[in-house]
């Protein structure tokens, strides 16, 4: 039987949901 | 029938984002919790033109036929929308400052406008944003944002092959090299700017060359924007949803092969984060978006940019009702209603607690706000996608 842990998260997407975000950030126009 | 008058999700930053007790047979073709106009707008985002004339002539505008008008607003309409969005909320306020090309007011304008706005939220942490085309940002605009720490979205659709063919300026003449200047002017003030691309038909072949290029000439963020048009009330799409698909998933490819952790594209950094349950920066994965307001030069309101040219979307004009009185009217409810209704063919997707139905913008892009978002495929192959990447999320979303 192979090994069943998950895989882990690619290292630039866990970069993204580690970010650390201010309220300057929340302005969230998708243009802008 | 409710109105939807929960607050939209997460609104504080770094909140995390649940997808709450959302019945998901029952409520096809019902406003769902969490959506809907808040009539308090405690967190009312709005945005400025401060005109819609552009010293470009891009090909793909959808302010066409209103660019050359020279006309800029006024002080007295600046004052007047300043006062009404300083009376209707409180706390923290983010203004956005856009057109047309909102540089053309010119550099002493602007920073009168910056004073008007310090005294209209005056007691009140204020942030600033702009999207510009940059090709106006010198020394004197780059030392007037860095000042004001401004936030700013460039206008960049990569190299000049390309950006050169997208963008001329009024007289036929490309304008990579301005805009290359004025994006190092600002990185030169420490301002490091977000790239808005807009996605066409010429750009779609070139998905892993363009996230090579962005990344590898000193940008951070991008943002890829797929072209649609609304021009005198006509539609027009030029990237469907299942090009847009095709597209983002090269994309998301080679970002990740790339491996840059100091790079990132928008919608799918952004996608990946409201997945794990953190608070997505990005109007279109909110949920909601009867939060936000268009001013026009001229004073009038719209609930959102890309319905501008919809003049049936217009709420009104600030001249002549107050902002409570636009956002509550008959027409406002009813479009915060139709955008807040999950289409019936929603019903069934495995995604819809994540998804709420998409933007209501590109819903009717696909012929009808009561369709699914023209973007449903690539949307629900990058909810696959990311599922597999990032653990646990389908179970988040209810989707496993």
């Amino acid at each position: 039987m192979g090994d069943m842990s998950p895989k882990p998260v690619n290292p630039v997407l866990a970069e993204v949901l580690k970010l650390e975000r201010t309220e300057k950030d929340s302005v969230s126009w998708v243009k802008a | 029938m409710s109105t939807g008058l929960n607050p939209p999700p997460g609104h504080a930053p770094e909140a995390t984002t649940s997808p709450g007790p959302l019945p998901v047979r029952q409520d096809a073709g019902q406003v769902m919790p969490g959506s809907g106009f808040r009539p308090d707008a405690g967190r009312l985002r709005p945005a400025l033109k401060l005109t819609e004339s552009c010293n470009l002539a891009c090909r793909y505008c959808y302010q066409e036929g209103r660019l050359d008008a020279g006309q800029f607003m006024s002080t007295e309409t600046l004052e007047r929308i300043l006062s009404e969005v300083a009376g209707n909320t409180q706390g923290p306020m983010h203004l956005l400052w856009y057109g047309g090309e909102p540089t053309l007011f010119g550099t002493r304008r602007f920073a009168d406008a910056l004073e008007r706005s310090a005294r209209a939220f005056a007691g009140r942490p204020l942030y600033h944003g702009v999207q510009t085309n940059a090709t106006l940002i010198d020394q004197e605009w780059a030392d007037l944002l860095a000042a004001h720490r401004f936030a700013v979205t460039a206008s960049l659709d990569g190299p000049a092959w390309l950006h050169d063919a997208q963008r001329p300026d009024r007289r036929g003449q490309g304008t990579h090299v301005q805009a290359m200047a004025g994006i190092a002017a600002l990185q030169a003030r420490g301002i490091q700017p977000r790239v808005s691309a807009v996605l066409t038909p010429k750009s779609l072949p070139h998905a892993e060359e363009l996230v090579d290029w962005f990344a590898g000439n000193g940008l951070h963020e991008v943002d890829f924007v797929p072209s649609t048009r609304c021009a005198r009330g006509r539609i027009e799409v030029e990237v469907d949803g299942e090009a847009f698909a095709d597209f983002i998933m090269r994309v998301f490819n080679r970002w990740l092969e790339l491996g840059r952790t100091d790079f990132r594209v928008r919608f799918l950094s952004e996608l990946a984060r409201k997945m794990a349950g953190h608070h997505p920066y990005f109007c279109k994965l909110e949920g909601s978006c009867s939060q936000f307001a268009v001013f026009g030069w001229n004073g009038d309101v719209y609930p959102c940019d890309e319905f501008s040219g919809l003049p049936e979307t217009c709420l009104g004009n600030i001249h002549q009702a107050s902002l409570a009185e636009l956002r509550s009217s008959e027409r406002a409810q009813a479009l915060f209603r139709e955008w807040a209704t999950i289409p019936e063919a929603c019903r069934d997707c495995r995604w819809v607690r994540l998804c709420r139905g998409g933007c209501p913008w590109e819903r009717r892009l696909s012929g009808s706000p009561a369709n699914p978002t023209i973007m449903c495929s690539a949307l629900k192959a990058l909810y696959e996608r990311l599922a597999q990447e990032i653990p646990g999320t389908a179970e988040r979303w209810g989707a496993a």
